[in-house]
């Protein structure tokens, strides 16, 4: 428990506004907390005569306003991070309809029985998408102020890839449960995403440009699983991805790839300053 | 080599002490060999453009790693990870350019910083956001967006945001750009009071800025400091030095016309030369001139 309180000088310097910004925000931050100097506060109010109340209603109006601030619904940590800026937003709509819409629209366009391989052709590329967003520069609220911050590095960028496949992977198992897919499917495309994602985050760690090894590596994946279903309906490449030696492959590389990924993680710079 | 020790002072945890500091971007040497031992108050870095400054300061805020030499911030080396995490716990930076994201209020952008200090209490976060917003004037724009604040006051959020958690260490790049002369004080009054408990690293281009806020300057060129001391030993450089006249004067170092219309010249004056007394602009231009390109 603290038992300092403002010194009577303290706080009529305070009600005069003489006291400075940093004495002043620093009795405003105690009088939040503290009735007995709050109590003193009022009765040197209402002993002072018209310029004091003059001056008083300034400091009212400064009271209300931290007042307001301090009252506000601060958001939590995770989301001031993560739904910060347009980028991540956009980034969370294209893992969306990477996840639920594309899948749907060519089991409409090429019926429903191919609906499993382009779930496991399209879905995949979601978590990978939204690890390399979370490296764009333009995801920074804060700019090159972020950069000398704890936070700075993969930390940062590991986090809003969680948001936003952490979003967008429950969004797309369920709807591919709601479409008819068969549970194996819908959550078989999941392993193979992390670890597409993991590879991504370890390019991340280096010099090479991770915007180009997700394009690389989603348009290898996507017309892989395309061409190999292209003969039986997908029903081959379906069973290949998620039979259990692909799946125990692909959480093994997500694994050993976040590892790596997480032990370079002050390394690097991830965005360069020149 | 010289081997950097814990730094002297009343606090063996503080300032900024770096031996041997070289950043190269391609071929260029940003900044070469740079020696610095700083123990507190506020220090000014000036320089033309180009000279290495916003090198320095990145490379001093741990935004940038040297290819060579050692630094040791707050007693502490940036180059070992857990080290840095700590110096960036305690570190307040302020870049050139802040870049902020103008769909933010100013409340939420020193907010968001405050939560990238790993600050997790909401309720601190948000007294500290309204501590740091009052410090630099903006106690009545804190909820209006980036966007609709001008160019200034943009600057003073970013100077919020660099001032959260009450850092010991504090590296500004040009605070100043965009403010108007009244909030030049405010600032000078905040960074006063930040250097009573630790150091404060700004680069500018004024150098009133500096004769009124510095207690110590640097001056940069081609990326080595070309001045290190007191603002009155670099105004001093400039003694017996500067003199006018009424024409050009081609065996000056420097020349220019001045607002009477006289020409003031920089460098060794002829005999009978009407001496001046030197400012600090004359000093700076003197420590600056390269004496081997012809003026």
């Amino acid at each position: 428990m603290n038992n300092w309180h403002a010194t009577t000088i303290e706080l009529e310097s305070y009600l005069a506004g003489a006291a400075g910004p940093v004495l002043a925000a620093s009795l405003e931050t105690h009088l939040v907390a503290c009735a007995h100097c709050r109590a003193t506060l009022a009765d040197l109010t209402r002993g002072a005569g018209d310029d004091a109340i003059a001056t008083a209603t300034d400091s009212q109006r400064r009271w209300e306003t931290l007042s307001a601030a301090v009252d506000e619904a601060a958001i939590s940590p995770l989301l001031r991070l993560g739904v910060a800026t347009r980028p991540l937003i956009g980034a969370l709509g294209v893992a969306v309809l990477l996840v639920l819409l594309i899948p749907i629209v060519v089991a409409v366009l090429s019926g429903s029985e191919r609906l499993s391989s382009a779930l496991l052709a399209g879905a995949p590329l979601a978590p990978m998408l939204a690890t390399a967003f979370a490296f764009r520069r333009d995801t920074d609220p804060a700019g090159e102020l972020t950069l000398a911050t704890p936070t700075a590095g993969i930390r940062l960028v590991a986090r809003r890839a969680l948001l936003v496949a952490g979003t967008a992977l429950p969004i797309g198992v369920t709807g591919a449960l709601l479409a008819g897919v068969p549970l194996a499917v819908a959550v078989g495309w999941l392993l193979p995403g992390l670890a597409l994602a993991g590879a991504v985050l370890l390019v991340g760690t280096t010099r090479y440009d991770p915007a180009v090894a997700a394009a690389a590596l989603g348009s290898a994946w996507a017309i892989a699983v395309t061409l190999a279903a292209r003969d039986d309906r997908g029903a081959r490449v379906v069973e290949l991805v998620t039979g259990a030696p692909t799946q125990l492959t692909a959480l093994a590389l997500a694994v050993a790839m976040a590892g790596v990924a997480v032990a370079r993680r002050d390394q690097i710079v991830y965005r360069s300053t020149v | 080599m010289s081997q950097l020790t814990d730094l002297p002072g009343t606090s063996a945890t503080a300032g900024i002490a770096a031996s041997g500091l070289t950043k190269r971007f391609g071929r260029t040497a940003a900044v070469s060999g740079v020696d610095l031992e700083l123990h507190g108050g506020v220090v000014g870095v000036l320089g033309p453009n180009g000279a290495g400054k916003t090198t320095l300061l990145r490379l001093l805020a741990t935004v940038l790693s040297p290819d060579a030499g050692q630094i040791r911030l707050l007693g502490r080396d940036p180059e070992r990870p857990s080290e840095r995490l700590e110096i960036r716990r305690r570190l307040g930076y302020l870049p050139q350019s802040p870049e902020l994201y103008r769909g933010f209020t100013a409340f939420e952008l020193v907010d968001y910083v405050a939560t990238l200090k790993e600050h997790t209490d909401r309720r601190w976060r948000a007294r500290e956001c309204a501590r740091v917003l009052e410090l630099v004037g903006l106690q009545d724009r804190m909820h209006q967006k980036i966007r609709t604040l001008s160019g200034g006051m943009q600057q003073r959020v970013a100077l919020a945001a660099s001032l959260i958690g009450t850092p010991e260490l504090l590296v500004l790049d040009e605070p100043a750009t965009g403010l108007d002369p009244e909030q030049r004080i405010e600032l000078r009054s905040v960074l006063s009071d930040t250097a009573r408990r630790g150091t404060v690293l700004l680069s500018t281009h004024n150098t009133g800025e500096v004769a009124a806020l510095c207690s110590r300057v640097l001056v940069m060129r081609h990326g080595t400091v070309g001045y290190d001391g007191t603002p009155a030993g670099l105004r001093d450089l400039a003694s017996g030095r500067v003199w006018e006249s009424d024409s050009p004067e081609p065996g000056a170092e420097r020349s220019w016309v001045t607002a009477d219309g006289r020409y003031r010249h920089l460098g060794t004056p002829p005999a009978g030369a009407a001496l001046c007394q030197p400012t600090l602009d004359d000093g700076y231009l003197l420590a600056v001139t390269d004496p081997r390109r012809p003026r």
